[in-house]
């Protein structure tokens, strides 16, 4: 037999797991040949050796912790990714997030925000008051007498002023803006008896056209 | 446990029982470890390993179809993980063969002189069998430490029988060499 065959016997016969027919061989061949039988010694004393090791432990509870520490890995990896990733990262995105929506909010609303020259209203807010302007809108016939002035309280006729004022004012601000305004309904406006004969529906018609900018 | 009691609990997974999982975790758990440390020897390395290698049988489990057993499946997994990792050690040179412990090699009955002694010892063999290439040391941990049979070495290391006991004699004669030129 040659020594190249022999060596799968020597360590079987060093580590005491070959078989009697196997030692058989082993030993007739190693007692006619040195260097096998230097390798057996060797490969015996270094299994001494081997047996004299420590086995190296993991700490205590290793392996009960083992498995509930997997569970929480396979746990962590299902979670949405927002959820998952770590706490620092968590700790960043949360204000970030919050100024990105805030910033978003506020560029809307700006975006969407009516400016001044939309509105013509809004250039002599301060010079007439809404609750004026909602009354006479909403002021019924009953209220608006022909005569001009024998109403039950006549106040749409003291605040008549006031509206032509307001118009005046429109007409400039339009005029100086280049807005499209219907002249006729600064006309309108600026002429008592032509509002006096208007009904109220007219009226709000003509006072919606100047603060939208519409025309006719 | 049966190849079939493994079959079983595979088969329980696929039906989406997750305690099947645990059991087969439970039952290797203690084994995979073992062979990782044998390979990697750091702890810690090794923990990570070890988890790493349940993590991902357990995304592999459902294509998992039993031509092997479960145990040597995933003692594959352990392998080829244990492998890969120190090859990368390898790539970044920062093999540290000081990192074990005294008292990871003491026992209770030893003295202090004894523990070292003891300590000193296992820490030459462990670095002996880090300095056999890949493949022996493979084959050297499944078979001494493991006991495996040379059949199931060769379904995880994909050599045939004859070649593994070579491997192996070539390991065990390093190994003896390295100990008998560094032990006085």
């Amino acid at each position: 037999m040659k020594c190249r065959e022999m060596e799968a016997l020597l360590v079987e016969l060093a580590d005491g797991t070959i078989t009697a027919d196997d030692r058989k061989r082993a030993e007739m061949h190693v007692s006619a040949c040195a260097a096998c039988a230097a390798d057996a010694v060797m490969l015996r004393g270094t299994f001494d050796a081997l047996r004299g090791e420590t086995a190296v432990r993991p700490p205590a509870h290793y392996f009960t912790n083992l498995l509930p520490t997997i569970r929480l890995r396979l746990e962590r990896e299902n979670r949405p990714w927002h959820i998952a990733a770590p706490l620092w990262l968590n700790t960043f995105l949360a204000p970030l997030t919050v100024t990105v929506m805030a910033v978003t909010v506020m560029g809307l609303f700006h975006l969407f925000e009516p400016t001044e020259e939309f509105s013509p209203l809004n250039s002599i807010v301060g010079q007439v008051s809404t609750e004026d302007i909602v009354a006479l809108i909403s002021a019924d016939s009953d209220t608006f007498d022909s005569d001009g002035g024998s109403s039950g309280n006549g106040k749409i006729l003291d605040m008549l002023p006031n509206a032509v004022n307001v118009a005046e004012k429109m007409k400039v601000e339009y005029l100086a803006n280049e807005f499209p305004v219907q002249q006729t309904d600064v006309t309108i406006l600026n002429d008592d008896t032509m509002l006096e004969e208007m009904d109220d529906d007219a009226v709000s018609q003509v006072l919606n056209r100047m603060n939208t900018g519409s025309t006719l | 446990m049966t190849h079939d009691d493994e079959l079983m609990l595979v088969e329980r997974f696929h039906a989406g029982d997750e305690q099947a999982f645990n059991i087969l975790t439970l039952r290797y758990q203690e084994k995979i470890y073992w062979v990782v440390r044998r390979l990697i020897t750091d702890h810690d390395e090794a923990d990570d390993i070890v988890q790493d290698v349940f993590i991902r049988a357990y995304h592999s489990l459902k294509s998992f179809k039993g031509e092997s057993s479960v145990y040597t499946w995933l003692y594959r997994i352990a392998v080829n993980l244990s492998l890969n990792e120190l090859r990368r050690k390898k790539i970044r040179k920062t093999f540290s063969l000081e990192d074990s412990s005294y008292e990871q090699h003491s026992t209770d009955d030893d003295t202090p002189e004894e523990a070292m002694e003891r300590s000193e010892r296992s820490i030459m063999i462990k670095t002996a069998i880090e300095r056999l290439p890949e493949k022996q040391k493979q084959v050297f941990v499944l078979r001494y430490y493991e006991e495996m049979p040379y059949e199931e070495i060769a379904k995880i290391v994909k050599t045939s029988v004859g070649g593994l006991k070579a491997n192996y004699f070539h390991a065990v004669k390093k190994i003896g060499e390295y100990l008998k030129h560094e032990m006085p």
